[in-house]
């Protein structure tokens, strides 16, 4: 009980704290972030699992809970967060209120896991939608506007899709609390229950960036400030997840006994998102394809890889559920890497346009390395987490008999080594712009960061048992099927087996003949300068533009354009012009300016309310 | 000698073979092109005598770490993944990974080598690797879908398995009960072989030989050496996968077949732009293999 206040009063202070003093010092604002991040991780690796009853006014009474799930996803939470708060050691262009937001974004995420009733996930939801809109306007008003007031109607949106949900619930079963619900879901009628899962599915979606509810997503992620976004799209956006996983497995495991409801061995909402998952991991990663701005490509990259986890959910089995909970850490992981590496070369050259960097392996090596590593998770090579949760999703798609979505998800993850080399490349490879010639290597909290994060991110690669595991005793606490063919470094499903720790030595000793290989070989010569290269016998300067990094994949657009022509951005610009059509209608009609006019309506008005009280009288 | 300790040496030894066979592949390839173009061609170990005079050449010129690292990673992905395929019923290291773990450790080698091309900031080598991959992102579909109607066939993703399933003569291979899938795969491993018409990622009239135009001496030693791999371990999926495995003998033999008729496509057929490659693999290929998918789901 206590525990828990301290653990919120450590996050809220910590935000008053921040906000108060940030103004006088930047170092303060800095190092109380910092702290309240470890001291919220040290409290709550102290609570253990528990339950909490908070008393609120009026005798009413909210739980918050913690068992395994919530730890798993706790523990991702505040890792992140704690890499975000490292990285902002360097940031102190950040004003005091984005710090406060901050602390109080992670407390929301922390106790949308926690809640345990309707009322505080409610509560913790608005929390953390409405710090992340302010943070995303931390910047200033003007320059954001559009993509925060995006952001917020959609999350507005999602949140009352969700309180519809609940309030299904709540009228069905006149219970607040979660496990009463389930308790007596089953006096619910099948269509009030078809209805409360929808309404569930879609307002979460919403925040899981679901097409097409992900019109917001690569605009919110690509305009956040630049340290905060891997947060953002890493965690935030598995808050959606974490619902999908409430909602779906509390309520929808019902419907499953319904015959007419189930649909290839699963309910027919776990086929519906089957679907729906892989066209938004194929969808979005042909889009992310063709981005011109770094933040944008990995903005969309995300729309993609969450894609997959809604997929992995969609199949249910203990398969899928491992998948899906697997690729939460993994994506939560590479994609803070890679986020946080954006951030830095954003900090040291200015700007994410794709076009205009290039070559800076030359000046930031570190950061090259470290976005190879992400990339590798991202592309799912083998070694690294990517891979293991890909495997499994993969292994679930196949062994369900789901074969159309599962092809669309190995062509999405082929999509992304497209746009991931085009990110790599055109960020850190090529020739060296002249504007960039001094820039210098990312300051050590950057680097530190890319370490702690490439750490569980080889682990998990190399030992896929220990992740297995992990997942395995969540979903056996919430008596789900769970995966058990693993040890510690080889996990194996009913179609085969990967052992992580055989394929890292397996390519270490390939990587070493290699290397023996290549010094067998004779010396070698450095290139005299960036221009010295083969071209033709024409002869170059600095000047001469050899980064080939616009339309990259011009080719492909050309071929695929009838397929990105097809926007769901469009479809709601088209929806609010509708809407706009009517309403003006409306308005020719009724507020015509005229005096006598307005005189009938309100006759007509008043008649209309006297007959109707009239006539509910006796 | 126990089966773990022949295993062993058959790992240490599989990768020096493979490269001898694939740099003789590579040396018959020129062979045969050359008579059905009406020339004489060079020997066949020509290609052994090029790795030799490439590793022995001075002072081939390097544009810094990871344009040196870019070969060798291909090189050792290669290698990796040529120990996840089951060569002539030695496993190697197939049992520790399935068909699925063999596709993505494929895709280390050309990672490595695009970044090294990356790194040597040649456009044309650039204009090479988005090729490459916008290639590829035809052709993997294609793939996919035929090793997944034999995993649904099969009910298996490990090698082994399915080789052991379709021992008992020739009547007893895959390809006759998916012939469209292997068909489409055929298809498939013409682009993963990067024969015509789907030589646009080294086109040497359009591109310089793309991804290769910066890489001299060891590098493209290195280089050789890795598409020679490469070739066996590609045809090698298609002999495991429709063609039954076989002993060492018959197993390189059926290699070289499905590598063979690879060559005669090669040899007659022009070069389609990169955009009608790729087309085509999401349109004929595609349909072909989505048929045969069809058919195993529902015969299944």
């Amino acid at each position: 009980m206590m525990k828990l206040l301290y653990f919120i009063g450590c996050f809220s202070g910590g935000a008053l704290l921040a906000f108060l003093l940030g103004s006088f010092s930047p170092l303060l604002k800095k190092f109380i972030t910092f702290l309240a991040v470890i001291l919220g991780a040290v409290l709550f690796a102290t609570m253990g699992t528990s339950t909490y009853q908070l008393s609120l006014l009026f005798g009413n009474q909210v739980i918050f809970g913690i068992d395994t799930l919530t730890q798993f996803m706790v523990w991702m939470t505040l890792g992140i967060a704690f890499i975000v708060s490292l990285v902002l050691w360097s940031h102190s262009e950040l004003s005091p209120t984005f710090f406060a937001l901050f602390l109080l974004n992670v407390l929301g995420t922390v106790l949308i896991f926690m809640s345990r009733d309707i009322v505080s996930f409610f509560f913790s939801w608005e929390l953390m939608s409405w710090t992340a809109f302010g943070m995303i306007l931390s910047d200033g008003w003007e320059k954001k506007r559009s993509a925060a007031v995006k952001y917020f109607m959609w999350s507005a949106a999602g949140a009352y899709m969700v309180l519809i949900g609940f309030s299904i619930l709540f009228a069905a079963t006149s219970a607040i609390r979660f496990e009463n619900i389930v308790m007596s879901v089953g006096r619910v009628s099948h269509g009030w229950l078809i209805t409360a899962i929808a309404f569930l599915v879609a307002g979460f979606g919403v925040k899981a960036a679901m097409m097409p509810f992900h019109v917001w997503a690569p605009d919110a992620y690509s305009e956040s400030p630049h340290p905060f976004t891997g947060f953002f799209s890493g965690i935030l956006s598995k808050t959606g997840v974490y619902g999908i996983f409430i909602a779906f497995f509390y309520l929808a495991a019902r419907l499953e006994a319904v015959p007419m409801l189930r649909v290839h061995g699963t309910s027919i909402f776990g086929y519906i998102m089957v679907w729906i998952g892989a066209i938004t991991a194929f969808g979005a990663s042909l889009i992310a394809v063709h981005q011109e701005y770094g933040k944008k490509l990995l903005a969309w990259s995300s729309v993609s890889q969450l894609g997959y986890i809604i997929f992995a959910f969609g199949i249910a089995d203990s398969l899928g559920m491992t998948g899906a909970l697997s690729h939460a850490l993994a994506h939560a992981l590479f994609k803070a890497l890679l986020f946080t590496i954006l951030a830095g070369v954003i900090m040291r050259t200015g700007t994410d346009h794709m076009a205009s960097l290039g070559g800076l392996i030359k000046r930031m090596p570190l950061s090259f390395i470290f976005a190879v590593v992400g990339g590798l998770a991202l592309a799912g090579i083998p070694m690294t987490i990517g891979f293991t949760s890909k495997w499994i999703i993969y292994e679930a798609g196949i062994n369900g008999g789901y074969i159309f979505p599962t092809t669309l998800i190995f062509a999405a993850s082929t999509a992304a080594f497209l746009y991931y080399y085009r990110f790599v490349y055109s960020i850190f490879l090529g020739p060296l712009h002249e504007e960039h010639q001094n820039v210098k290597e990312v300051p050590a909290t950057y680097w530190i960061s890319y370490i702690l994060l490439a750490i569980p991110i080889f682990y998990f690669g190399l030992y896929p048992g220990k992740l297995v595991g992990i997942i395995s005793t969540i979903l056996q606490s919430y008596n789900l099927p769970a995966l058990t063919t693993y040890t510690a470094t080889s996990v194996t499903t009913p179609l085969g087996t990967f052992n992580g720790m055989v394929v890292g030595l397996g390519f270490g000793a390939a990587l070493i003949v290699g290397l023996i290989v290549y010094f067998i070989g004779g010396r070698v010569r450095k290139a005299a300068s960036q221009t010295d290269k083969y071209l033709a016998g024409e002869v170059v300067t600095n000047e001469f533009e050899l980064h080939y990094s616009v339309d990259f994949y011009r080719f492909l657009e050309r071929k695929l354009s009838w397929l990105l022509k097809i926007s769901a951005q469009k479809f709601y610009e088209f929806i609010g012009e509708l809407i706009r059509f009517v309403a003006d209608i409306n308005r020719k009609m009724f507020f015509c300016g005229n005096g006598q006019a307005y005189l009938y309506y309100m006759t007509i008005v008043l008649t209309i309310l006297i007959l109707s009280i009239w006539r509910i009288k006796p | 000698m126990n089966a773990v300790g022949l295993n062993i040496t058959w790992i240490i030894f599989m990768p020096i073979l493979v490269i001898i066979i694939g740099l003789f592949y590579l040396g018959a390839a020129r062979k045969i092109t050359a008579r059905i173009q009406n020339r004489y061609g060079p020997p066949i170990y020509q290609n052994i005598i090029d790795v030799i005079k490439l590793f022995s050449k001075k002072n081939p010129t390097n544009h810094g770490v990871m344009f040196s690292l870019g070969p060798v990673m291909a090189f050792s992905g290669m290698l990796i993944s040529l120990l996840f395929i089951p060569i002539g019923n030695k496993a190697l290291l197939s049992f520790n990974g399935d068909i699925i773990v063999l596709l993505y450790l494929l895709v280390i080698a050309p990672l490595g080598m695009a970044l090294g091309v990356g790194e040597g900031g040649n456009p044309m080598g650039t204009i090479g690797i988005a090729r490459a991959l916008t290639l590829m992102l035809g052709y993997e579909v294609v793939l996919v879908i035929s090793i997944i109607s034999v995993i649904l066939y099969t009910g298996s993703a490990s090698f082994m398995e399915i080789i052991k399933m379709q021992s008992g003569g020739v009547g007893h291979w895959f390809i006759w009960p998916l012939f469209l899938s292997a068909l489409a795969m055929d298809m498939a491993l013409q682009g993963m072989l990067g024969e015509k018409p789907f030589d646009q990622p080294v086109a040497p009239h359009e591109v310089a030989s793309g991804p290769m135009v910066e890489f001299g001496g060891k590098y493209l030693g290195l280089l050789q050496l890795y598409h020679a791999i490469g070739i066996v371990v590609e045809t090698g999926i298609f002999v495991n996968l429709f063609l039954g495995g076989g002993t060492l003998f018959w197993w390189f033999v059926k290699s070289f077949a499905v590598f063979f008729v690879a060559l005669l496509i090669n040899a007659v057929m022009p070069r389609f732009r990169i955009g009608q490659a790729f087309a085509f693999f999401w349109t004929y290929p595609a349909a072909i293999g989505l048929i045969g998918l069809i058919l195993v789901a529902i015969l299944k």
